[in-house]
C-alpha cells in the first residue's frame, strides 16, 4: 500500500523508411491491453503511453516523424533530448534495411550521446509460415543482429500485426534507460532544477498577480 | 457528380462559416490511416515559401482546418529570417547577405577573434537567433502554444530581471516597483510616491471598458506618455523611465500614451502568471525554435515539408508551380511567399507592391562572450534584459537599445558563456552601429568593474608586509595566483564571436500597420498584378522585442486566404494528460478523465445531485495582447 | 503516422463521442452512488467499500454523507486490524486528501475530514504536526487568502503548542513559555510575510490580531525576554511599542490602497482594542495623542484623495475613519467631563457627507445621526 513513484518521462523518437510499419508498431504498443486502465492518448503533439517495468513507471512520449523525414526535412527539435529511438525496417524489404543504417548514423550525429536505440525488423508475420525454399524474408536475423552489435543497439524482430515482440521492444528500452533523479512526491512547484516552467499548471490556482489588487 | 468543367469551389466558399462548431480531435483519430508512402505530390491547396515564425503558424493553422499545405524553404534549415543558427551556419549566412542573395538583409559582419588554438569552440554548441524575442507570460502566442499543444515541444525558462541603464550605471532590477509587495516594502520610496505608483498600477489594470479610464485615455491617447504620467499621476522621472522604457519596452520619446499604456499593461498582467517574472524565453533558441514547433504541428496535421527547395516557375492559368528539383505541383488556392524567398521571376511584382511602403531598418549586434553574466540574472534565471533608454548613452542615442542576455543554461551556448543580442530601431545606420557599440562597451565595462572589485576584495592586510621603505609588498602569491585566474584584464572581455547586420522590414516598430493593417501600409493586403490574386507576400520580422504582432500577422494572411479568421486554430484537442494520476492514492481506481470534473460551488451542500458534475472546458485565461489593447 | 483531420467530417462525430462520454460519466456517478448507499444500508465496512467512497469523493467532495460513511468504515476497521495498518490507512487518507484539497481548496468537508484523521493519529500516538504545518503552508502558498487554510493553520499551530507543552514535559515554566513563544513568533513572522506580499488579506490581519496579545503575554512570562528573538522583542516591549509598529505598517497600506477594507478594519481594531487602550490610558493624554496623530494622517490622505477625485469627494474609508477617530476622541472628553456629547456638529456633518457618497448604507448613517446606532463599532 505504498505511494507510487511519479513516472519518469522518456522522449522516444521513431525513424525508418516510409511504410515499414512505424505507426502500426506504436499503435500496437499504445492500444494493446498492455496495461489495464492506462489508456493511450493522442493529441496534437505526440503519443504517450505508460509502461511499468519492475518498480519503475516510464511514461513514453512517442514522437513520430509526421512525414517530415520524407524530404529529409526533420527539424533539429526532433532529435533534441531524445532519450530513446526506434529505428524500424521491413524484413521483407532490403532497401529499408539500408535506410535503417542511414538513420542510425544520423542519430549518432544529431542526437545526444547516451541515447538508447533499438533496431527493429518489422513484419515478422509475413515470414512466420515461410518454408526454406520460398521465403519473403530478405533481411536475415543475422544481418540485423550484426548491425545492432556493431552500433551497440538493442535488436528485435516484431510483428505489429500479431503484436509479436512489440511490448518487448518498449520494455527492453525502458530497462536500458538510466534512472533519472526522481522528483519529490509533492510537485507543487512549477519549476524544477533546470528552471523549466510547467505551462500546464493552472494559472487560476496561482497566487493572485501582485499588481492585481482587489480592484 | 461534379463535371470536369465545373469550377472547383474556392476555399472561402467551401468553409462553412455560419453553423460552425469547433472540432474536437478524438482519441487516436487518423492513426489507422497511414500516409501514402509515395514521395510524389501532385497538388496542394496552399504553397507556403519560407519557414519563418509567421509562416509556420500559418501552415499549422491552415492544416489543422483541413487545408492541404505544401511548405517549402530555400534554405536547408527551418526558420527563414527568424532562424536559430550555429556559428558555421551564421558564417555562411553572412556571406550570403553580403553577396546580395538575401533580400532585406545587408551589411553583415562576423568577427571571430583568434585562431583555432586561442578561440576554440564547437559551432554546433551555439543557437543564435536572427531575430531574438522574449515571450510575455500573458500573450496571444503563449495562449496559442498551449491551445495547439505546440508548447509540448518546447521548454520555457523564466526571465525576471530588466535592467535600465541610467547616469552611466545600471540600476538594480526594475521589477522592484512593479509589484504591490515591492512597493509596500520598499523603504526608499516616499508614501506619496508609493501612493502615486499604486494609483497608476490600479488605473492600468482597470478594464479598458471602464468609462473613466476610457475617457482619460481617449483624451490623452495621442499625448506623449511622459507628459501624461506627470500630469495625471504626478510620477517622477526615475519611475517614468522605468515604466516607459523598461517595463513598457518603448523605444523612443515620441511614444504616445495609448501605445505605452498597452505595453506597460502587458508586463503587469504577465507578472505572477507562472511565478514572479513577467517573461519567458524558450530554451535552445527563440523564434527559430518556436517555428520548428509549429512546423511539426503542421506536419502532424498533414503539411508536407521540403527544405532546400525553391520555386522556379508558376503559371497563374494552369496553376502549376515548378521547383528547382524538377518537380511540379498544382496549387489549388494560394501561394504565400516570404520576403527572403521571392523567386527571380516574381521580383518585379514584389517590387511593385512594396514600392510605396515605408521601410524600417533594424540594426543588430550579437556578441558571444566567455562570461555567464550570472550577476545580471535572478537566481533561478539564465536570461536578463538590459535597456538603454533614449539619451542614456554617450552617443546620445535617440532610440532605445534593447539587449537580451542569455547564458549557457538556456542551451544557446556552452556553460560559462553568454550571448548578448542587442538591437536598435535607429534609422541612421551609422548612428545605429555607434549606439550598439556604445551599449556593448557600457555592458563590458560594467562586467569588468565588478571583476576588479572582486580582486580588491580578495586581499586583506595580512597579505601584505611593509618593505624597508615602508611600501606594502605583496606576499601571498598563492592567493594572487588564484585571483588572477578569475581576473579579466580591463581591456578585453573574451569574445567567441561577434555578428552585426542590418535588417529591413515594412513592419512599423510600433506594430501599428500589423495590428491595424490596411492595403496602403501592409504588403499582405496588396494585390499582386498578373497573378489573379493567387500570390501573397508576407512581412519580414519586426523590431519588436516580444512576440507581439506575430499572431496578428498570421491571422491576417489566414483571413486573406480563407475569407475569415473566425476559425483560426479553432481546434480542441482531447485532454491527453492526466496529471493527477501521479498523485493518485493507492486505493483509488484510476479515474482517468476525472480531472476535468469540478464541483460547482453553488452546490455547497449537494448530495447525490449529478448537477455537480460540470465538465469544465478550459477557460481561456490568456487574453491575447495585441490589437484590442491598442484600440482605445 | 499522419493524423491530419478534415474538420468538417469530424466535428459531428466528435460531438457525439463527447456527449456519450459525458453520459457515461453521469451514469458511472449514479451507479457509484447507488452502490454505496446499498453498501451502507447493509452495514458493509470493508476496504472495498472504502475504495468506493474514495472514487465518489474524488468526483464530488461536497457529498458529506460519503465522508460520514467513510469514517464509519474506519471506526469499524480500526477494531479489526493491527494498529500499524490503521496508521497506514490514515496516512494514505491524508495523502488522498492533499490531492483533493489541491483541486478543491474551499470545500469544508475535506478540511473537516483531515482534522478527524489527525485526531485518529493522535489517539494512536502517530501524529506528525510538523508535517501538517508544512502541508498547510504549501496550500496557503497556492492561495494566501483561503479562509479555510488560515483556520486550519491555527488549528495545527494550537496542536503543535499542546504537543510541545505536554509531550516533552519541559523542565521549567520558563522553558515551556520559550517553546510556545517560539511557535507564535514564527506565526507572527508568517503573517508579516503574507501581508508584505499582499496586504489585502483579512485572514492574515485577523491572525495577527490574535497573536499580538498572546506573544506579549508570553514575553512577560520569560525570565530574560530580550534574549528571545531580539528583533521581535523590540516590537513587543510594550503594548505601546506594538501599536506604534503596527500603525506604521498600515499607514503605508492606507496610502497605497485607500479602498482596502482589511487595512482599515485592522486600524480600527488597533485604535479600540482594550489591550492597547488600557495601557495608553494609564498615561495622561497618551491615548488622545495617538488618536490625534492618526486623525491627522487620515485627514491628510483624505485631502489627497479629494484632489484626485473628479468631483472632489471625500474618500469613503477615510471619512468613516475620521468619524470613528473623532468619536473616540469625544468619548475620552466625555469620560473626563470635558465634553458632554459624543455627536458633535462636526461629526454630524461628516455623517451627512457619508450619506451622499455611500448611499447604500444610508439607513445606518441616519440611525447614527439620531443616536440610534453608535459611531464607534464594537469590533
Amino acid at each position: 500500500m505504498s505511494f507510487p513513484n511519479p513516472a519518469t518521462s522518456v522522449k522516444l523518437v521513431l525513424l525508418g523508411e516510409a511504410a515499414v510499419g512505424k505507426s502500426s508498431l506504436v499503435l500496437r504498443f499504445v492500444s494493446n491491453d498492455f496495461q489495464e486502465n492506462k489508456e493511450p492518448t493522442i493529441g496534437a503533439a505526440f503519443l504517450t503511453q505508460k509502461c511499468t517495468i519492475g518498480e519503475r513507471t516510464i511514461k513514453y512520449e512517442i514522437w513520430d516523424t509526421a512525414g517530415q523525414e520524407r524530404f529529409a526535412s526533420l527539424a533539429p527539435m526532433y532529435y533534441r533530448n531524445a532519450q530513446a529511438a526506434i529505428v524500424v525496417y521491413d524484413i521483407t524489404k532490403p532497401a529499408s534495411f539500408i535506410k535503417a543504417r542511414h538513420w542510425v548514423k544520423e542519430l549518432h550525429e544529431q542526437a545526444s550521446k547516451d541515447i538508447t536505440i533499438a533496431l527493429v525488423g518489422n513484419k515478422y508475420d509475413l515470414v512466420e509460415d515461410d518454408t526454406e525454399e520460398e521465403s519473403l524474408r530478405k533481411v536475415s536475423v543475422e544481418e540485423g543482429k550484426g548491425l545492432a552489435e556493431e552500433e551497440g543497439l538493442l535488436f528485435f524482430e516484431t510483428s505489429a500485426k500479431t503484436s509479436y515482440n512489440v511490448n518487448d521492444v518498449f520494455i527492453g528500452i525502458g530497462s536500458k534507460i538510466p534512472e533519472a533523479a526522481s522528483a519529490g512526491p509533492n510537485q507543487i512547484h512549477q519549476t524544477n532544477n533546470d528552471g523549466r516552467i510547467d505551462l500546464t499548471s493552472d494559472p487560476n490556482n496561482r497566487p493572485r498577480a501582485a499588481g492585481d489588487c482587489a480592484c | 457528380m461534379m463535371s470536369r468543367t465545373e469550377r472547383r469551389k474556392s476555399m472561402a466558399e467551401r468553409r462553412p462559416s455560419v453553423s460552425y462548431t469547433p472540432s474536437v480531435i478524438p482519441h487516436l483519430a487518423g492513426l489507422e490511416k497511414p500516409q501514402e508512402p509515395s514521395l510524389k505530390i501532385d497538388q496542394c491547396d496552399v504553397l507556403i515559401m519560407g519557414t519563418g515564425l509567421v509562416e509556420s503558424i500559418l501552415a499549422a493553422s491552415l492544416s489543422w482546418q483541413g487545408v492541404q499545405v505544401l511548405h517549402i524553404d530555400n534554405k536547408n534549415y527551418y526558420g527563414d529570417s527568424s532562424s536559430t543558427l550555429t556559428i558555421d551556419q551564421l558564417k555562411k549566412w553572412c556571406m550570403e547577405v553580403n553577396s546580395g542573395r538575401l533580400q532585406h538583409f545587408q551589411d553583415a559582419q562576423i568577427y571571430i577573434p583568434g585562431g583555432k588554438s586561442t578561440n576554440k569552440f564547437n559551432s554546433k554548441d551555439y543557437g543564435i537567433d536572427l531575430s531574438p524575442k522574449v515571450m510575455f507570460c500573458k500573450s496571444d502566442l503563449l495562449a496559442l502554444l498551449i491551445k495547439s499543444r505546440v508548447y509540448k515541444y518546447l521548454e520555457f525558462q523564466s526571465l525576471s530581471n530588466f535592467h535600465v541603464f541610467e547616469n552611466d550605471d545600471f540600476s538594480q532590477k526594475i521589477t522592484t516597483q512593479t509589484s504591490k509587495e515591492d512597493i509596500f516594502t520598499d523603504k526608499s520610496l516616499s508614501l506619496i510616491t508609493k501612493r502615486n505608483l499604486m494609483k497608476f498600477l490600479k488605473f492600468i489594470l482597470t478594464d479598458n471598458k471602464d468609462p473613466v479610464k476610457k475617457k482619460i485615455l481617449v483624451d490623452n491617447g495621442k499625448v506623449k506618455v511622459q507628459d501624461f504620467l506627470v500630469k495625471q499621476f504626478n510620477l517622477e522621472l526615475p519611475q517614468i523611465n522605468e515604466l516607459v522604457y523598461s517595463i513598457g519596452l518603448c523605444i523612443n520619446e515620441g511614444t504616445e500614451t495609448r501605445e505605452a499604456m498597452a505595453k506597460i499593461k502587458r508586463f503587469l498582467v504577465s507578472f505572477d502568471v507562472y511565478g514572479s517574472f513577467p517573461v519567458m524565453v524558450s530554451k535552445y533558441g527563440g523564434p527559430g525554435e518556436i517555428s520548428q514547433g509549429f512546423c511539426r504541428s503542421a506536419a502532424v496535421a498533414g503539411t508536407t515539408y521540403k527544405l532546400n527547395t525553391s520555386l522556379v516557375d508558376y503559371d497563374p492559368r494552369s496553376k502549376i508551380a515548378k521547383f528547382n528539383d524538377g518537380s511540379h505541383v498544382k496549387i489549388n488556392e494560394k501561394l504565400v511567399i516570404s520576403p527572403t524567398q521571392v523567386p527571380k521571376f516574381l521580383q518585379s511584382n514584389y517590387n511593385e507592391v512594396t514600392e510605396n511602403l515605408k521601410q524600417f531598418s533594424i540594426t543588430r549586434l550579437i556578441t558571444v562572450v566567455r562570461r555567464d553574466c550570472k550577476e545580471w540574472m535572478a537566481e533561478q534565471d539564465s536570461s536578463a534584459i538590459v535597456v538603454f533608454p533614449p539619451h542614456s548613452l554617450p552617443t546620445n542615442n535617440e532610440q532605445s537599445v534593447q539587449v537580451i542576455i542569455q547564458n549557457g543554461n538556456t542551451g544557446v551556448c556552452p556553460e560559462g558563456q553568454s550571448i548578448w543580442f542587442s538591437h536598435t530601431s535607429e534609422q541612421d545606420l551609422n548612428r545605429a552601429k555607434q549606439d550598439l557599440e556604445s551599449a556593448y562597451e557600457k555592458m563590458e565595462a560594467s562586467l569588468l568593474r565588478e571583476a576588479n572589485a572582486d580582486l580588491e576584495g580578495a586581499f586583506d592586510d595580512q597579505d601584505f608586509v611593509l618593505s624597508a621603505q615602508g611600501t606594502p609588498v605583496f606576499v601571498n602569491s598563492f592567493k594572487l595566483g588564484e585571483s588572477l585566474q578569475n581576473f579579466v584584464p580591463k581591456e578585453k572581455l573574451e569574445i567567441v564571436c561577434k555578428v552585426g547586420y542590418v535588417q529591413k522590414t515594412y513592419a512599423n516598430p510600433d506594430l501599428s500597420n500589423i495590428f491595424h493593417a490596411t492595403a496602403e501600409d501592409n504588403v499582405v493586403l496588396k494585390n499582386v498584378a498578373d497573378a489573379e490574386n493567387d500570390i501573397l507576400f508576407s512581412n519580414m520580422p519586426s523590431a519588436e522585442l516580444s512576440y507581439d504582432g506575430n499572431i496578428s500577422e498570421a491571422k491576417l494572411i489566414y483571413q486573406k486566404i480563407t475569407g475569415s479568421d473566425e476559425d483560426f486554430f479553432d481546434v480542441d484537442f482531447e485532454d491527453d494528460d492526466d496529471d493527477y494520476d501521479n498523485n493518485d492514492p493507492h486505493d483509488s481506481s484510476n479515474l482517468g478523465s476525472s480531472t476535468t470534473l469540478k464541483s460547482s460551488s453553488s452546490n455547497a451542500l449537494a448530495s447525490d445531485n449529478e448537477d455537480v458534475i460540470v465538465d469544465s472546458s478550459d477557460d481561456d485565461d490568456h487574453n491575447p495582447f495585441g490589437a484590442d489593447e491598442m484600440e482605445l | 503516422m499522419q493524423h491530419g483531420i478534415k474538420r468538417v467530417s469530424l466535428s459531428a462525430e466528435a460531438k457525439r463521442l463527447k456527449l456519450e462520454k459525458d453520459k457515461s460519466k453521469i451514469a458511472h456517478y449514479k451507479q457509484l452512488t447507488e452502490n454505496i448507499f446499498s453498501l451502507r444500508n447493509l452495514q458493509t465496512y470493508t476496504v472495498e467499500s472504502l475504495k468506493e467512497t474514495t472514487q465518489i469523493l474524488q468526483i464530488n467532495p461536497e457529498f458529506y454523507t460519503m465522508w460520514n460513511y467513510r469514517r464509519e468504515i474506519f471506526e469499524h476497521l480500526k477494531n479489526n486490524i493491527p494498529v500499524e495498518d490503521y496508521a497506514q490507512l490514515m496516512d494514505n487518507d491524508l495523502k488522498m486528501l492533499m490531492v483533493i484539497l489541491k483541486r478543491f481548496p474551499k470545500v469544508y468537508w475535506i478540511w473537516n475530514h483531515r482534522r478527524w484523521c489527525l485526531f485518529e493519529l493522535v489517539k494512536i500516538n502517530r501524529v506528525d504536526w510538523q508535517y501538517e504545518y508544512a502541508v498547510v503552508s504549501k496550500l496557503l502558498e497556492l492561495d494566501s487568502r483561503n479562509y479555510h487554510g488560515w483556520q486550519y493553520r491555527r488549528f495545527v499551530v494550537q496542536n503543535m503548542q499542546i504537543q510541545a507543552t505536554t509531550k516533552a514535559a519541559p523542565a521549567s515554566k520558563n522553558e515551556e513559555s520559550l517553546v510556545v513563544l517560539g511557535i507564535n513568533i514564527e506565526e507572527f513572522k508568517y503573517t508579516t510575510s503574507k501581508i508584505n506580499k499582499n496586504f489585502s488579506n483579512f485572514s492574515a490581519w485577523h491572525n495577527r490580531s490574535t497573536l499580538i496579545p498572546k506573544i506579549y503575554n508570553l514575553y512577560l512570562q520569560l525570565e530574560a525576554p530580550s534574549e528571545k528573538s531580539p528583533d521581535v522583542y523590540d516590537i513587543f516591549k510594550s503594548p505601546r511599542s506594538i501599536l506604534t509598529h503596527e500603525l506604521e505598517l498600515i499607514k503605508t497600506g492606507m496610502y497605497m490602497d485607500s479602498e482596502d477594507t482589511s487595512i482599515w478594519l485592522y486600524m480600527w481594531w488597533l485604535l479600540t482594542e482594550k489591550f492597547f487602550t488600557d495601557e495608553l490610558r494609564k498615561e495622561d493624554g497618551a491615548y488622545l495623542a495617538v488618536l490625534e496623530e492618526q486623525l491627522a494622517n487620515v485627514e491628510e490622505l483624505n485631502e489627497l484623495e479629494k484632489s484626485d477625485h473628479i468631483y472632489h469627494w471625500d474618500n469613503c474609508w477615510c471619512l468613516k475613519t475620521i468619524i470613528l477617530v473623532k468619536g473616540l476622541i469625544q468619548q475620552e472628553h466625555v469620560k473626563t467631563n470635558k465634553s458632554s456629547a459624543l455627536l458633535t456638529q462636526d461629526i454630524k456633518n461628516h455623517i451627512q457627507a457619508l450619506i451622499e457618497i455611500d448611499p447604500l448604507r444610508k439607513g445606518k448613517y441616519l440611525d447614527q445621526l439620531e443616536g440610534k446606532a453608535s459611531i464607534i463599532p464594537i469590533l
